[in-house]
């Protein structure tokens, strides 16, 4: 049986060798690679066409129209009234197979049933032999995924036990992820996190089955077609990300998040076929194959892990909130927590502090990494420092230059907790309620800013990218109703600032102004992140200005752009 | 020659008409066999000059190609011979074979660059940018590494990826063809 690896290991040497990059021992593994084995001579000869071929010809780069999904639709069609196919030898030259294939009748420039009849052929043709070759069963155990990542992962069972860069085969047994998290990539650059419990066999290079947990595929152009078999479903990709979950009892559920996919259901004699879009999901159920549309939850699933920083990521967004309160800015922090703009350390709010004779003084926070440091912004009392390499607020307003409490007030509150009675209560912004379970909130106050430290971000979770900074900013209606009564009309200013620059700004914020949303795209060049707000020129008393859900956007880094 | 004449240039033109159809594949030959771009620069430059100077012994009725990999072949194996104790050159027996497959391969040549289009648009965006930062920026694999912030070697997986996947959708097309 042919190694994949090998395969990707010729392409890649033929590429080096072609640009002169290759070392003496590459050479003798590209020697070694083509002794011997027409086909992978073959191969050779084609890529230094392929070379030369789109070296010399700019204009075939003109047309850049999307995959042609035809030939896929087609294959999961076919794929639903298969029957068994007899699988040639996996040995074979693949020269061999395409003389095994007839050749459909060909007539051109015709629109006909014939024509449509044609078409057809050629798709079922060409999925036979892809059936063939992607779909057959493996007589030997064949390598075909390497362990890349793994967090506190634990095997079960006999069948199996990987470590970090551990190859992965195809197999007859099926392998049991006790604990943690591991993540496969394939050698056709598919890349599988697998949760643990889970249960699955890997098939081949193209699929794998799973047989309970959760997996969540991300699958590249090269990898097209790459298929998920549980119980009850086949899930084949079409250029996608997507989860599928089988539960105990054997239920499965399909969430697209990305792209779309093809899903097959039921037995071979009764079987139906859907597309399955991006940010849908399907449930199908294990006693009698019944579909039905389910929401897509898109944080369902662990996409990215990062052993190095322990960070399991769902695709929920940071929340900024979480990261003042000493978390990772995935719910991690400390209720009632904030930072002491004295020390920069992370402190209970046990009592209440006034800060004097601050003003302008950048604290760093040297316990988060994810906090460059704070301060207190006063434009009348000299140049405001918002970062540690020295970046200046220019423009920043001439305020009172000080500042009550700790930094961060009830941040976020731990989902399974209810919020402190006194110091932490919960507040009221266009009628929701911050600061209470799942809806986090900074309490900003008057004269307080904070930069954020977006490239420490970025080193924790190296395949994340950070999009947007998102949130809502205003006066907490439940405390300053009673200041308004009496008269008293506070205002406040918003900056936000990426690297020194100001990108966003509300000057004159009053109660009447409600929740403002504040929307910020970040570039992946941008070093800080500051959110500062002053006291609009009238004191900070009354100043209760709070961002509520204060979130950083993140993506998945497509693995070319890294 | 003297490229004056009624009959040269008539010789020429029909010389460049031939060339374009097949340089392509004979460069690929010489690539093949000496596995490095500038080396096959310098050989193909030599073939034409020699291919030239010889096309008036050349038989109308048989492959311009075909004639054009034959002066390809010996020009290439005498620069082989030259430099064989300061390059990295195949076996003896390994070179014979990749010239033979080689050889064989230009007959589809034709039809692999007309179907590489349509697998061009089957790209994902981000692999058709680094196809063409490589072959129309004429960046190397090495310096596309670089300006990304990534692994030379990380690289070159993800190209030679991409040049799978290309190859891939053109026997599957050559497969619906019947080719």
């Amino acid at each position: 049986m042919e190694n994949s690896s090998n395969k990707i290991r010729l392409y890649k040497l033929a590429l080096q060798a072609f640009e002169d990059s290759l070392s003496e021992d590459d050479f003798l593994e590209l020697q070694s690679l083509l002794t011997d084995n027409p086909v992978n001579q073959r191969r050779y000869a084609e890529m230094a066409f392929l070379f030369t071929t789109l070296k010399n010809s700019g204009q075939l780069f003109k047309s850049e129209d999307v995959l042609d999904m035809a030939v896929w639709k087609a294959l999961s069609e076919y794929e639903m009234a298969a029957q068994a196919i007899e699988i040639p030898d996996a040995h074979q030259d693949e020269q061999k197979k395409y003389q095994d294939v007839a050749t459909p009748v060909k007539e051109k420039h015709r629109i006909s049933r014939l024509n449509i009849f044609t078409l057809v052929s050629s798709a079922a043709i060409l999925l036979l032999a892809l059936l063939c070759m992607k779909f057959g069963p493996s007589r030997q155990s064949v390598e075909v995924a390497t362990l890349t990542d793994s967090i506190n992962a634990k095997w079960a069972g006999d069948t199996g036990s990987f470590e970090d860069g551990s190859r992965v085969a195809t197999g007859n047994e099926n392998l049991f992820l006790d604990k943690g998290y591991i993540e496969l990539l394939f050698d056709n650059q598919a890349k599988v996190t697998i949760e643990a419990p889970a249960e699955f066999k890997i098939i081949s290079e193209e699929q794998i089955q799973l047989s309970s947990g959760r997996i969540y595929v991300t699958v590249p152009f090269s990898a097209i077609g790459f298929m998920v078999t549980t119980a009850t479903a086949k899930v084949i990709d079409l250029g996608t990300e997507f989860g599928v979950q089988v539960d105990m009892r054997g239920d499965t559920e399909l969430h697209v998040v990305k792209g779309k996919t093809s899903l097959i259901t039921g037995d071979k004699m009764n079987k139906a076929s859907q597309l399955v879009l991006e940010k849908t999901a399907r449930r199908i159920r294990y006693d009698n194959s019944s579909v039905s549309e389910i929401s897509c939850q898109e944080d369902m699933f662990v996409r990215e892990i990062n052993p190095e920083t322990s960070f399991v990521w769902r695709g929920q967004a940071l929340d900024l909130a979480d990261v003042v309160v000493g978390g990772n800015g995935f719910g991690t922090g400390q209720k009632s927590y904030g930072i002491d703009f004295n020390s920069g350390q992370l402190r209970a709010f046990d009592k209440r502090i006034d800060y004097r004779d601050l003003a302008n003084k950048f604290v760093p926070v040297p316990g988060n990494a994810f906090i460059d440091g704070i301060f207190i912004p006063d434009g009348g009392a000299g140049e405001v420092t918002i970062s540690s390499t020295g970046l200046v607020f220019q423009g920043c307003p001439d305020t009172g230059g000080t500042s009550v409490e700790l930094f961060g007030c009830c941040g976020w509150i731990p989902r399974d907790k209810e919020p402190d009675p006194i110091l932490c209560r919960d507040f009221l912004l266009d009628n929701v309620q911050y600061g209470v379970s799942g809806a986090s909130l900074i309490g900003l106050w008057g004269n307080r800013g904070i930069t954020f430290n977006l490239e420490a971000m970025r080193k924790a979770m190296p395949e994340i990218e950070i999009k947007k900074l998102s949130s809502l900013y205003g006066y907490a209606q439940n405390v300053v109703k009673a200041t308004k009564d009496t008269g008293n009309n506070p205002k406040t200013d918003l900056w936000v600032l990426l690297d020194g620059e100001v990108v966003f700004s509300r000057e004159q914020v009053t109660i009447e102004d409600g929740a403002i949303p504040v929307d910020v795209e970040i570039d992946p060049s941008n070093h800080f992140l500051s959110i500062i707000a002053t006291d609009g020129s009238d004191s900070r008393a009354n100043d209760w200005v709070l961002l509520a859900r204060p979130q950083l956007e993140l993506e998945s880094k497509d693995y070319r752009d890294m | 020659m003297d490229p004056e004449t009624p009959e040269n240039i008539k010789l020429s033109s029909l010389f460049f008409r031939h060339l374009m159809d097949s340089e392509d594949k004979i460069f690929a030959f010489i690539l093949a066999i000496v596995h490095s771009d500038a080396d096959a620069k310098d050989i193909m430059q030599e073939t034409l000059v020699t291919m030239w100077q010889q096309f008036s012994r050349f038989q109308s009725d048989s492959s311009f190609t075909a004639w054009g990999i034959g002066i390809a072949k010996n020009l290439t194996y005498t620069y082989l011979r030259k430099h064989r104790t300061s390059k990295m050159v195949f076996s003896t027996e390994l070179l014979e074979e990749i010239a033979q497959v080689t050889a064989e391969t230009t007959e589809k040549h034709d039809y692999w660059s007309e179907q590489l289009r349509e697998c061009l648009k089957k790209l994902e965006k981000n692999e058709l940018d680094l196809i063409k930062k490589r072959y129309i920026d004429n960046m190397t694999t090495r310096s596309i590494a670089l300006g990304l912030g990534i692994s030379d070697h990380k690289m070159y997986y993800i190209m030679a990826n991409i040049h799978r996947a290309l190859q891939f959708c053109i026997h599957r097309s050559s497969l619906t063809e019947g080719i």
